[in-house]
């Protein structure tokens, strides 16, 4: 944590963070809720529904009464050594599941908001 | 001589029963011959105790028997709860070849316990006293295939022979010392000089009467036979804790000379008696289970009874006997409302948050001793003696209980609160004293002997209990509090749970070593965790009860692997037994053509085979496989090891293990609020010392144990260390755990995948449960030394023999049955071919084949759907929910001129989110799949504002008597009192409930409207109901009346109550969908908006709410009183035609249903009804397209139908929508029947008469144990028969064979359905084409029938088992109902 919040860069007063997104079957939306909470994460982001194409065809998006059998997309942000468990479990999770996951790197403007144990801590 | 009579038909009626029960042929007669019996043998004790009043002395003499009038008593109230059971059973109890043998061993548990009432001379007494206890015994392992029935019925059958054995010394001491029995009044002043043995014969006498009634009463240390009773069905508890289990007492009473005259004996009874009142009221408060805690209840209101006897207050124990009795046998033949007054409990009504004990309680407290006290002083006829004093204290305490109970739903003001309470406090014990002084007044000879033999000390003993317990509870309070409370609960552990674990790991005293887990591991085990648990099924609690597949996570894996995979973790049957299957195929449902079809197609390589030689003939490949199938051995269930404590332990520990965490388990989701995770309660236990625990892992286990991480993934990671298992097969281990206990961690997995955020239930995920298990695994497994692998290699190699066998036992049975059993070269030929088919295909092989007669036969009457004119002249259109129960009741609605239907999810397409007045919560009403979007909330009608605050008035006092009532149940030393004041009222209501059961009435119509809340925009409401008319098809011809109707099921006292509601609604009823939908398309706005969008609501329809109840096929329209003068006509003729509809379906349903005909409609309101309908059981396929396709036909109530019509959906996105959402739910529900169906044990919840609820959560089978998922065994089977066919869906579409493919190929859940083979799906364009059916590998073929030029199928030349292909195929559409 004091690595990334010390850690200047050109993007003038924000801090870097790495930012997680996964799609997967909306199934197993609360295998990578549980990863990224259980990782410190202090919160997500969950897209149902979402449509696309890959190495399994066309996947459609929403539909209208059934939330679940669609893909689902979660985007997180936390601190870089937080980072590790989450994609040990999510690859694991995708040596036998379909779907793909991306860390980048990104940046804040309140650290503060993304460390577990502030204000905005997991419930 | 009346008198003698009904004395003497007293005691013989029971004996009668139990014969013409034993004699009775026919299994439903031995059930009404035992009750009218019984119902005989209570008249006749009513004569007796009519008899005993009128005589001065009260005294009916017949020199062998004998009555006084305690004893008059005691026989009726037995002989009349008898009855009342008795005739519960006859209802509830399936007939078969058992029923005979339970109701006679009922008659003779009854015989024996009146004869022991009423008996006079000591061997008529040890008789019946003897016989009961083994009619008994026989009644628990009734059960026997169960493990905790064989259990409990040895443990019963050693504590009641113990006590069999002191009763007959006894009887043997005083007649070689004085020539007497000690039933005799006199023989008390003779053994008072007697000796035996050098030993004063008196206290050698009493003494062994004490240990004959503590045995029979089940007091310590005989407590713990008791709580295995409620391994038989209900009907038999009820029997048993009303009246077989008050002997005891009933011994005491009758020895009451002898008894009180000797100090051992009653200070023996006084202390076991105050010990067990104490452990067994802690014991029974923290049980979660109804059943258990009914059970140790009991055992403490016995003891109660005995403490009574022992300060001589004999009158007050008869009283107690009678009262204590009927209110149990009425808990626990009602034990199944449990689960809706839980729920009840819940949806409380608000008038008041629920309040804590506060100061005014405590003044009322205080007020209310105070004056009680000054009142026991001042009027001594009401007490005069100290064993009054102590009956008094016990009534007030329960005064003030269900008072605290009251006042947490009613608070009033301070003032209020302290007058009132402390005056009906008073006065509920002083009526209370008074009733007892009336029953010892009335009892003659008078029973009451104050207890000269130890004069005060009975009373200071008692004082100096109260005050242990008093300070134990301060001091709990306080700095010692957690060594005291971790003391008591250990106490209450060891002395209410056999510890049978003697020898074994407890030995090993080497430490475990604790490994830290790194977070990338803890990670990667918490995926494994989660791709274990596809192995169980989501539970939803009872409370609202989805059918899901059993196997859902498994259905990527298609259904063959699938089940594969089933079989070896579960253990459980996937396919029917072949013999089974053979029983179907002779009844019709399967033809020869069918199972030579899908055999050539199965088995297509070694068919094409050329014939082999054999018994000097040449055998087609396919006649062997045919053979094999009719006549071949089956395969057994696999029983390969699951979990390395399997593989290398005992395994009565792994059961052990199983039920130590169930019962954790249970308790956590037993609290009000949430707290720790689960993995506390282990560490609870070693920090407690539990000896379950210790006898299993020993004390360096549960030092590590203490060790363990918060984090359950951490534990998982030592524990696997511990084990020494490699992380490769790790996922495999926890899927092995958690297969041991899937009910729970299925119950898990909904909790964490399924619940809705605001359910308040206690935390619970399946990565807990595995932890738990888990660790007590590897702490057993660590001193456990013997290595693996030989083991394995043996186990490995006897599966491969068994197979081998296997198939020459087969080859053997073809060779046999085709008259070729000669020598090696013919065994050779036959192996050749069976050696290609594998032994657990052949079940695959034979659904298939079911499966195609089936849908052979629906797509044969489609197409002969007759053609009718679109009616032009439509006055109304139903629109009811897709379930199957709606197609009866919409063919005989048809049947009334002017009237279409329609078939459309019964939510209505709304995903309502409701708040029912009076709540504090909002609860979802929407299918599973979809998240609750649209708030919605009840509202009283203007016009019916005073009903409604009526209703709710009457609501408030239901919830505040029934928190009275179970604060009091579950207050320290409040029961006693409680039961037999409360038993006289609830043991008459009970009997009238079963002896004349109540008729049903029509549901009500709401005085109430459900409205969409104003937050939500009428932009959205018009979005909600563009979606619902144009998924519906509802999009122009609307006639002047469309009701929305909505379905639920009433029925009481039965579990699985919301199993019976809308699945489309979460498993709730439905009206409050139909009543929000239906307002919605009345609201101007909305109108306004849809016809901008292009659908034109005529200004003269009207919606209309309605509900079915598919228990008593009434159906209600639920908003008439909203209904435009314009319409009411309308609405009222509708309305009799939906009558005459209800009426013509309740007709069909009563030939499906066993019993009289004539109540058929009133089985969901008769508490003794375990089948109060059939539910969704028959359920086989599903046609999406338009009602002409269908309408006409009588389709059995076996098809779902909903509504499409191409036409109107050139998107396909209609289709797309009821492909992916309702096809999903209704294959849910169809594979869940069948699973239900093909293993009632496993994917069962198994006999509902074994069911013991736990909260509103769920119910386990007897005992504890593991959580019953699936549907009861009373939902598919009836007297041991199938009533579900078990086939996978069928689903038929009438749309483009291209448009559907499309949907197919978009939908991963589609794709995984179809080509899995969950579903199969026939198609056609237009009516009058040939039906397509989608193979799984994606390609469609025209008409599944068999080819022309096939040959003559081989097997119609075995007349025995197949009907010829001429013969007119037994409809299985029809006729699958009457399976006989």
């Amino acid at each position: 944590m004091t690595e990334s919040s010390t850690t200047e860069s050109h993007w003038s007063g924000l801090t870097p963070m790495a930012r997680i997104e996964v799609v997967v079957d909306g199934t197993h939306v609360p295998t990578v809720r549980d990863l990224l909470l259980e990782a410190g994460a202090t919160g997500y982001t969950a897209f149902r529904g979402v449509s696309g194409f890959g190495h399994h065809g066309e996947r459609h998006g929403h539909l209208l009464f059934n939330d679940r059998d669609s893909l689902a997309m979660l985007i997180s942000v936390m601190p870089f050594d937080r980072v590790a468990p989450v994609v040990a479990g999510i690859r694991r999770l995708l040596d036998e599941q379909h779907g793909v996951v991306f860390v980048s790197e990104t940046h804040v403007s309140r650290p503060e908001y993304f460390l577990a144990g502030s204000g905005g801590g997991p419930a | 001589m009346i008198a003698v009579s009904a004395l003497l038909l007293a005691v013989s009626a029971p004996v009668i029963g139990a014969l013409a029960a034993a004699a009775g042929r026919a299994p439903a007669r031995s059930g009404r011959f035992l009750t009218i019996s019984l119902g005989a043998g209570t008249i006749a004790s009513t004569a007796l105790l009519v008899a005993t009043a009128s005589a001065s002395d009260g005294i009916v003499d017949a020199e062998v028997m004998g009555s006084d009038r305690a004893t008059a008593l005691l026989a009726l109230v037995t002989l009349a709860t008898a009855t009342v059971v008795s005739s519960f059973a006859t209802r509830s109890l399936d007939r078969d070849a058992r029923t005979a043998r339970f109701f006679a061993a009922i008659g003779v548990l009854v015989s024996g316990t009146v004869l022991a009432v009423l008996a006079v001379h000591p061997v008529a007494f040890v008789v019946g006293w003897i016989v009961a206890g083994w009619a008994l015994v026989d009644l628990v392992g009734f059960d026997s295939g169960s493990t905790g029935a064989a259990r409990a019925r040895r443990r019963i059958a050693s504590s009641l022979a113990v006590g069999d054995t002191a009763l007959v010394a006894a009887l043997a001491v005083a007649w070689v010392s004085v020539g007497g029995s000690p039933l005799e009044r006199e023989a008390v002043d003779s053994l008072r000089d007697a000796t035996f043995g050098g030993l004063p014969a008196l206290h050698v006498v009493a003494v062994l009467l004490v240990v004959a009634a503590l045995s029979r009463s089940a007091i310590t240390p005989f407590h713990r036979w008791l709580v295995g009773t409620i391994t038989a069905p209900t009907p038999v508890s009820a029997v048993v804790h009303a009246g077989f289990v008050s002997g005891g007492g009933i011994l005491l009473i009758r020895s009451a000379d002898v008894f009180v005259a000797s100090a051992p004996a009653v200070l023996l009874a006084f202390t076991a008696a105050m010990l067990t009142v104490l452990l067994a009221s802690a014991v029974s408060i923290a049980r979660p289970d109804v059943k258990g805690s009914l059970a140790w209840s009991t055992v403490a209101q016995m003891s109660f009874m005995v403490v009574q006897c022992a300060v001589g207050a004999f009158s007050s124990a008869v009283f107690h006997i009678a009262g204590h009795g009927m209110y149990k046998a009425a808990r626990f033949l009602g034990a199944g409302d449990t689960v809706l007054a839980e729920v009840r409990s819940h949806r409380r009504p608000s008038g008041g948050p629920v309040m804590a004990v506060s100061v005014r309680l405590m003044v009322t407290a205080a007020v209310s001793t105070v004056a009680v006290t000054a009142g026991m002083w001042l009027i001594p006829p009401l007490v005069n003696d100290p064993g009054r004093i102590l009956i008094g204290v016990f009534a007030w305490i329960t005064a003030a209980s269900a008072l605290n109970g009251w006042l947490r739903r009613h608070p009033f003001s301070t003032m209020t609160t302290i007058l009132i309470g402390s005056a009906s406090t008073v006065a509920a014990v002083f009526t209370y004293l008074a009733g007892l002084r009336a029953v010892e007044g009335f009892l003659k000879p008078a029973l009451d002997s104050p207890v000269t033999a130890v004069g005060a000390v009975p009373l200071a003993l008692t004082v100096a209990g109260l005050g242990l317990v008093l300070a134990t509870a301060t001091l709990a309070s306080g700095r010692f509090g957690d060594r005291i409370r971790a003391a008591t609960e250990r106490v209450r552990i060891r002395w209410s749970e056999p510890v049978s674990l003697r020898s074994g790991p407890a030995a090993s005293t080497t430490p475990i070593l604790m490994v830290d887990v790194d977070e990338v591991t803890r990670a990667e085990i918490r995926v494994d965790v989660a791709r274990a648990t596809d192995v169980v099924a989501p539970m939803w609690p009872l409370s609202s009860f989805v059918a899901v597949n059993p196997l859902g996570d498994l259905e990527p894996l298609g259904f063959d692997r699938a089940t594969a995979e089933a079989r070896r973790w579960r253990r459980a049957r996937t396919h029917l037994p072949l013999e089974e299957f053979r029983a179907d195929h002779a009844r019709g449902l399967t033809r020869a053509t069918d199972l030579e079809y899908v055999v050539r197609e199965q088995f297509a390589a070694v068919c094409a085979r050329p014939p082999v030689g054999a018994g000097g003939r040449l055998l087609e490949p396919v006649e062997v496989i045919l053979a094999d199938l009719l006549h071949g051995p089956d395969a057994p269930t696999p029983q390969s090891p699951r979990t390395e404590l399997e593989r290398r332990g005992d395994p009565a520990v792994s059961i052990v293990i199983d039920h130590l965490v169930a019962e954790w388990v249970s308790a956590h989701l037993a609290r009000a609020e949430s707290g720790p995770r689960l993995i506390a309660s282990l560490r609870r236990a070693a920090a407690i010392r539990d000896p379950r625990l210790a006898a299993v892992v020993g004390r360096a286990g549960m030092d590590w144990i203490l060790e363990l991480d918060d984090d359950p993934a951490a534990v998982i990671g030592a524990a696997c260390a511990a084990m020494g298992l490699d992380p490769s097969d790790r996922t495999d281990e926890i899927r092995g755990q958690l297969s041991r206990l899937a009910g729970w961690a299925g119950l898990a997995k909904w909790r964490t995948a399924w619940a809705p955020a605001t359910d308040r239930r206690p935390m619970i995920a399946p990565i807990d449960i595995a932890a738990v298990r888990m660790a007590l695994d590897a702490a057993v497994l660590h001193a456990t030394p013997e290595p693996a692998s030989v083991d394995d290699v043996a186990a490995s190699t006897a599966g491969r023999v068994r197979e081998s066998d296997l198939l020459e036992q087969r080859v053997r049975t073809v060779a046999d049955v085709l008259g070729c059993s000669g020598g090696a070269a013919d065994l050779d030929s036959v192996r050749s071919v069976l050696a290609e088919v594998p032994a657990d295909s052949r079940t695959a092989v034979w659904l298939r084949a079911q499966e195609r007669a089936f849908d052979e036969k629906l797509l044969g009457m489609l197409d002969e759907a007759p053609v009718a004119d679109r009616d032009e002249h439509v006055v109304a259109q139903a629109v009811f929910c897709i379930d199957v129960r709606s197609e009866g009741l919409r063919r005989h609605l048809e049947e009334s001129p002017g009237i279409e239907t329609l078939g459309f999810a019964g939510f209505f397409g709304v995903a309502l989110d409701v708040r029912r007045l009076g709540w504090d919560h909002s609860e979802p009403r929407c299918p599973v799949l979809v998240a609750p979007s649209v708030p919605a909330s009840e509202q009283p009608r203007p016009e019916a504002l005073g009903a409604v605050s009526l209703a709710l008035g009457n609501e408030c006092g239901r919830a505040g008597a029934r928190s009275a009532h179970d604060t009091a149940k579950s207050a320290p030393g409040a029961p006693f009192v409680l039961a037999e004041a409360l038993g006289w009222f609830t043991g008459v209501a009970a009997g009238i409930r079963t002896l004349h059961p109540p008729r049903v009435r029509p549901p009500a119509p709401r005085s109430t409207r459900v409205t969409i809340d104003d937050s939500v925009l009428v932009e959205q409401r018009v979005f909600a109901a563009e979606a619902v008319l144009r998924t519906m098809g509802l999009v122009e011809r609307m006639a002047p009346l469309v009701l929305l109707c909505g379905h639920a099921s009433r029925t009481v006292n039965n579990p699985h109550a919301s199993a019976l509601d809308c699945g489309a609604c979460g498993g709730a009823a439905g009206d409050d969908n139909a009543l929000a939908v239906a307002a919605l398309l009345n609201s101007v706005d909305v109108r306004h908006g849809l016809l901008q969008r292009g659908i034109e609501i005529p200004d003269d329809t009207w919606f209309v709410a309605g509900v079915h109840d598919t228990a008593s096929d009434h159906v209600t329209i639920l908003d008439r009183s909203t209904v435009p003068e314009t319409h009411r006509a309308a609405v009222a003729e509708l309305e009799s035609a939906l009558a005459r509809a209800g009426a013509a379906r309740a007709a069909t349903r009563a030939i499906e249903l066993p019993g009289p005909d004539a109540r058929v409609r009133d089985r969901g309101v008769d508490w003794a009804q375990v089948r109060p309908e059939w539910g969704l059981a028959g359920a086989a396929a599903f046609v999406i397209g338009p009602r002409s396709a269908t309408r006409g036909l009588d389709l059995g109530g076996r098809v779902f139908l909903h509504g499409y019509d191409a036409e109107h959906d050139p998107t396909g996105r209609v289709l797309e929508t009821i492909m992916t959402a309702p096809m999903v739910v209704a294959h849910w529900i169809s594979a869940q029947y069948y699973f239900s169906t093909v293993d009632p044990e496993v994917f069962g919840a198994g006999d509902k008469l074994m069911h013991n609820a736990i909260g509103s959560i769920g119910v386990v089978s007897g005992d504890g144990g593991d959580l019953r998922v699936g549907l009861p065994l009373q939902s598919t089977h009836v007297d041991g028969r199938r009533q579900h066919q078990p086939l996978r869906l069928l689903s038929v579409i009438q749309a483009d064979l291209t448009s559907i493919e499309e949907i197919i190929m978009r939908h991963s859940i589609l794709q995984t359905l179809v080509s899995g083979s969950w579903l199969r799906i026939a198609a056609r364009s237009h009516p009058g084409e040939a039906w397509s059916v989608r193979t799984p590998d994606g390609t469609w073929v025209t008409s599944p029938r068999l080819p022309a030029d096939t040959p003559a199928p081989v097997t119609s030349s075995d007349p025995s088992h197949t009907p010829s292909p001429d013969e007119p195929l037994l409809d299985p559409v029809l006729d699958a109902l009457e399976l006989t």
